[in-house]
């Protein structure tokens, strides 16, 4: 699925408002088997140049994946604590590139493919 | 071959393809050997039990890498209360694992690479003829639990066996992932994804569970998997429809197109397209 981060919007508690950032993001997910493919995970916070001056409260990728998950999960009725694995197809962020390499440092285990995403994926 | 076979192998090695040898071979562990007669039997025998998926039947905790066999299932005690057991064991780490989730214990027992002495397996006979009783719905759930657990401490440990209670909570959560990776982001957002399953993660014995934590690769699997659901989360919204309210729109759906590179890491991962 692509999700788009196409509309302004703005806060009813606070009367913020937020322009549109832009932003895309694509994964895929299969609740039954309880995994998430990553094609393409930036954020405003990686791409300085698309940071608006009134950045959306919801605007990580882990926020817009996370709800999108709960919500597949609801549509086929598993439980949303079942997801096994999560495959990028690019590591972008210092935090993930921190995080799986300490875990790798303890020991967690973990593999790396090298591939590549059809053109015709959007 | 058995999908945690293929899963294990998948991430514990570097070959995608699972390896039919090194499997056979771990599989012949005598304990392996028995799990797997014991599966067998309760797979026949018990109705309860998802044979098409035991492992998502179970807890998730049972699957993650390692795990070599596993039973699980429900249960209705006296009482009318839903028990849900699962047992497993890790024939690599040479660990098996009872719980009971519904009464937030279980019990972790790490075994000296199987060595035991004449006197541990006669006690392991009588450990499998009680999981099989208790199995088989004769005796009532929560009591055998007890006295299984009883059991264990009072004789397993004799055996060379290290017995480890444990019953994970959002706080012990949290402290496995600075374990992991110190400085990390430990705010769930005060709920956990497994908190609609009863409250999972509420209560435990914190001294316990984080030396079970630091121990096991399990459990550290499933704090870096809840770490990665909410890496870095600027919100903490749990509902969908703040997606639109934010100004998301769902721009395309389309089935996925995957490459042949990618199709043997999903096959091992279980996924069929």
């Amino acid at each position: 699925m692509e999700w788009k981060h196409a509309k302004p919007s703005r806060d009813a508690a606070t009367g913020t408002a937020y322009p549109a950032t832009n932003i895309v993001f694509r994964f895929a997910v299969n609740p039954s088997a309880g995994i998430m493919l990553i094609f393409k995970q930036s954020t405003p916070a990686s791409e300085p140049s698309r940071v608006a001056k009134n950045v959306v409260p919801l605007r990580r990728f882990q926020d817009v994946a996370w709800l999108a998950w709960l919500k597949k999960c609801s549509d086929f009725h598993v439980s949303p604590a079942g997801l096994y694995y999560r495959v990028d197809d690019a590591r972008t962020l210092d935090t993930i590139e921190k995080v799986t390499g300490r875990t790798r440092s303890v020991g967690w285990p973990s593999i790396l493919a090298s591939c590549s995403l059809d053109r015709g994926w959007r | 071959m058995p999908r945690a076979c293929r899963r294990d192998v998948e991430f514990t090695g570097t070959d995608l393809e699972c390896d039919s040898t090194r499997c056979a071979r771990e599989y012949r562990s005598p304990f392996a050997r028995w799990a797997r007669v014991l599966c067998s039997l309760v797979l026949l025998t018990h109705s309860t039990i998802d044979s098409s998926d035991l492992c998502k039947a179970g807890s998730d905790t049972i699957c993650t890498p390692g795990w070599r066999a596993f039973l699980s299932g429900t249960t209705y005690s006296r009482s009318d209360r839903l028990q849900r057991w699962w047992l497993g064991l890790n024939a690599q780490s040479d660990r098996i694992l009872y719980c009971a989730s519904s009464l937030h214990w279980a019990v972790l027992s790490t075994m000296s690479r199987l060595r035991l002495t004449a006197r541990g397996w006669s006690l392991m006979c009588v450990l499998v003829a009680l999981l099989l009783l208790l199995l088989l719905g004769s005796l009532d759930a929560g009591r055998a639990r007890v006295a299984l657990a009883s059991w264990w401490e009072a004789n397993l440990d004799q055996a060379g066996l290290e017995i480890v209670h444990f019953a994970p909570g959002a706080d012990q959560e949290s402290r496995a992932l600075q374990a992991i990776w110190p400085g990390a982001d430990t705010d769930h957002g005060g709920k956990s994804p497994t908190e609609s399953e009863g409250g999972y993660w509420t209560s435990g014995h914190a001294a316990d569970v984080e030396k079970h934590y630091q121990a096991s690769l399990a459990e550290g699997e499933k704090a870096f998997r809840l770490f990665n659901h909410r890496l870095t989360p600027a919100s903490q919204s749990e509902d969908y429809a703040d997606l639109e309210r934010y100004g998301w729109q769902l721009v395309a759906q389309p089935p996925v197109k995957i490459k042949k590179e990618w199709k043997p890491v999903l096959r091992d991962l279980g996924v069929s397209q």
